[in-house]
């Protein structure tokens, strides 16, 4: 009798299943895979978490799943490449700094998104600038959707707050690097035992090209200019360099510099916040670099904001040419950019357990949380993320409104002449390979101050001749000076 | 003789098979392994003729020719790589083969079975630390601020800035990390050698030196010249983690320490295309291969019963 009920029962909860018409189960779905690289440490279960809040919004509202994939940033471009050989990679965020796009465009990676993004809601159309659209654009097709955030950025430092406030330092009226010479010596001699500069990651000495030169120009690596010019040199024949590096090897000699710098492997801000540093340079952005890093102070702005052609959209967000599901991929990129409820689920967390929206409507930690205890990671490292202007504010930002806010900034910043202009570089790769070779060898040495340019700028241009250098810029100023001509 | 190969081939096949099945038994893992491993991916050599389109796939990707083969030659690394990978790669040979031998060699003269277990496993460490671990050990002795070496001797030498070092800090740094486990294997070759020619070069009043020169050599011959012909078989290829984590990758130090592997991990990261790690890749296997042949050959005249085919 008892087998019968139960038999009876789950016949009839079977048919009513059967009946209900909106009981679509997760497996019914397409379940996409996310990739993201993170500049903050996260935890497994966080992760999850977050990823079943996400599936349980956007299963509801685009009857789609999803799978977070949260890796390192420093390898993340290698993740990718090889994910990207099958179809494990749906939707994923991809790098452009140094020129990448055209190796994502020449290898087929990317998917070509220009006809679902012309068939694509007004909204999400209008979200992107005609500059944006062209930074995620080769030769009129458009394979990306930029990160919305600022174009470029200023040059600045970071300082130790302890030793500013000791030595009462007037961190913000620092605008040149005269009056950082200053305050880097007068800290040097107070506190010998301690690195008075340190490269801002690894052994990159900054990555605030605004106050060197303009680079990445026609999205190649080699091609450089001095600001506001369009003549093309190497690195090391722009006067923006050579008077930076007097600098920095001015310093290195007189023991500023860490020794170290070019087997450096931490991060110049870590330090600084540690207290092991005193110094590093640093690009920045809208957000105050103090409120990023605990026990540091900025100073004012070394150098204007300034935006070198792949600065604008220097981060993308793209769906892989392998993805099995590339139409339901760009659903969900679109919403990435136009649904605050899950852009901000997927960048913040869950609101109440890994941020708290405080009674000014504006985000912060938790009670008694900070970036390194709150496990999800995303608050710290929101940089990544697609759209930070539908998030809400943080309560460390210096705005109320980060829309306005950037769309000023953007107004304002001096965008390089070149911005739009592509050389094709696809039939040039060894050349490619062999100039990263030699910059390499001698850029980080350099720019650290280990080494003299005048030391070694004979040697350099013996070796760019070697390689064909000049042949090749000289064929890129050409290509520009038409690009111009027809502007 | 012939009688009995002919009967053990009579008696083969699958029959053989039936009656040590135990043997096949033990074999078969190597031999999937191997399948899985070494033989099945061979098809993907292919991609060094492709241009590789991540959408198209390996099949469906146009066709190269040898073009992917030329950024190995065309560019004035060409000869730094080439003459890095080979030199290194035959130093270490030389280096760890007489290291390895005379640790062997020390380890069976050693009296105690304890201390001859402590020693193998302590020589065998380093072999088993990541080449990552390693290059964070060499720089707590080369840092120049606060590394062992500078602040020992009161130097200030900026070790990861001055090329000069590094061909001898790389050697020196292989050989601790590789001559633990080549060793063990020529111990292993030293214990097995008969003991009777010992006693008999004892009685014929040998001395220590001369049962090693006598003895202990010829016995490890043949392993020598496996060990030696299989490392042949890979001097076009590079330990990448000693050559790019070790340095720190610093910029300075490129002309002594870019490798083909080396060079070819860098022009996979800036360009993505796998044609081109492909080509380079399928270049050190034929070399190799060549070099392995023409080395066996050179045996195979010199010293017929020891050549490996």
């Amino acid at each position: 009798m008892k087998k019968r009920f139960l038999a009876g029962a789950l016949t009839a909860a079977m048919i009513a299943g059967t009946l209900s018409p909106a009981a679509v189960s997760a497996a019914d779905m397409t379940t996409l895979s996310l990739w993201i690289p993170t500049l903050a440490t996260y935890t497994d279960e966080a992760v999850a978490e977050v990823e079943t809040a996400i599936n349980e919004y956007i299963g509801e509202k685009y009857n789609l799943q999803v799978n977070l994939e949260y890796v390192e940033i420093g390898n993340f471009e290698q993740a990718i490449n090889l994910a990207m050989t099958t179809d494990e990679v749906d939707v994923t965020c991809y790098f452009t700094g140094d020129g990448q796009l055209s190796n994502y465009v020449a290898n087929g990676q990317l998917l070509d998104i220009t006809d679902y993004f012309a068939n694509a809601s007004e909204e999400l159309k209008n979200t992107f600038t005609e500059e944006e659209i062209i930074a995620s654009s080769m030769n009129d097709r458009m394979y990306g959707l930029v990160r919305k955030y600022q174009y470029g950025g200023h040059a600045t430092a970071v300082l130790n707050k302890e030793i500013v406030e000791e030595m009462n330092i007037d961190a913000k009226s620092i605008t040149t690097m005269d009056q950082l010479e200053e305050v880097l010596y007068q800290v040097h001699e107070k506190y010998p035992d301690i690195y008075t500069m340190v490269p801002q990651s690894t052994s990159e000495m900054t990555w605030s090209w605004t106050q060197i030169a303009d680079k990445a120009i026609g999205l190649t690596n080699y091609a450089y200019a001095d600001w506001g010019t369009t003549e093309l040199k190497s690195l090391f024949e722009t006067e923006g360099f050579a008077e930076f590096c007097k600098y920095t090897n001015k310093w290195y000699k007189d023991g500023l510099i860490m020794s170290d710098a070019l087997s450096n492997t931490m991060e110049g801000s870590s330090m600084v916040t540690a207290g092991s540093a005193f110094c590093t340079l640093h690009n920045g952005d809208v957000d105050p670099l103090d409120e990023l890093y605990p026990n540091t102070v900025e100073t004012g702005v070394l150098a204007p904001a300034r935006a070198i052609a792949t600065d604008i959209g220097n981060l993308q967000y793209g769906i892989s040419a392998n993805s099995a599901h590339p139409e339901e991929a760009f659903t969900l990129l679109g919403a990435m950019y136009t649904d605050p409820e899950f852009a901000t689920l997927l960048a913040y967390g869950i609101e109440g357990k890994h941020y708290v929206l405080n009674d000014k409507g504006r985000a912060e930690y938790p009670e008694g949380m900070t970036a390194e205890t709150e496990p999800y990671g995303g608050f710290a490292a929101t940089a990544t993320y697609a759209d930070f202007l539908i998030l809400p504010v943080k309560e460390t930002a210096l705005y109320e409104d980060a829309k306005a806010t950037v769309e000023e900034w953007d107004a304002e910043v001096e965008v390089t002449p070149t911005f739009g202009f592509f050389y094709d570089t696809t039939d040039k790769t060894d050349f490619v390979t062999a100039y990263a070779n030699l910059e390499d060898k001698y850029e980080d040495a350099i720019m650290t101050g280990s080494v003299a340019l005048d030391d070694v700028l004979p040697q350099i241009k013996s070796e760019l001749e070697s390689i064909g250098f000049y042949d090749v810029l000289a064929d890129t100023q050409a290509a520009l000076d038409e690009y111009l001509a027809n502007k | 003789m012939a009688a009995t190969a002919k009967k053990v081939k009579k008696n083969g096949g699958w029959k053989n098979v039936f009656r040590h099945w135990e043997l096949y038994a033990m074999m078969a893992p190597g031999l999937i392994y191997l399948i899985i491993n070494n033989y099945a991916p061979m098809a993907g050599l292919v991609v060094a003729f492709k241009k590789y389109n991540y959408k198209e796939g390996i099949w469906g990707s146009d066709w190269a020719g040898l073009s992917n083969f030329k950024f190995l030659f065309g560019t004035r690394d060409a000869w730094l790589m080439i003459r890095n990978t080979l030199g290194y790669n035959l130093v270490f040979i030389i280096t760890g083969t007489v290291f390895a031998i005379a640790v062997a060699i020390i380890l069976n003269e050693l009296h105690g079975k304890l201390p001859k277990k402590v020693y193998q496993v302590f020589i065998l460490i380093p072999y088993l630390i990541s080449m990552v671990v390693v290059s964070y050990i060499v720089f707590a002795f080369l840092s120049s601020d606060s590394g062992f070496i500078n602040k020992s001797l009161g130097t200030n030498i900026n070790w990861y800035m001055t090329a000069k070092y590094w061909p001898f800090i790389f050697v020196i740094v292989n050989l601790w990390k590789s001559f633990g486990y080549n060793s063990i294997i020529y111990y292993a070759t030293v214990i097995g050698i008969d003991s009777a020619l010992y006693e008999a070069a004892v009685v014929d009043g040998a001395s220590r030196w001369q049962r090693i020169w006598h003895v202990t050599l010829p016995g490890l011959r043949p392993t020598i010249i496996t060990m030696t012909l299989l490392a042949i078989g890979r001097v076009f290829y590079s330990d990448f983690g000693l050559f790019y984590q070790v340095p720190q990758n610093s910029g300075l130090l490129y002309d002594v320490t870019t490798t083909i592997d080396v060079y070819v991990y860098k022009g996979l990261m800036l360009l993505n295309d796998v044609g081109r790690s492909a080509a380079a890749g399928f270049f050190q296997s034929i070399c190799g291969f060549i070099l392995v042949l023409t080395a066996n050959l050179v045996v195979n005249k010199v010293d017929k019963d020891n050549a490996l085919f």
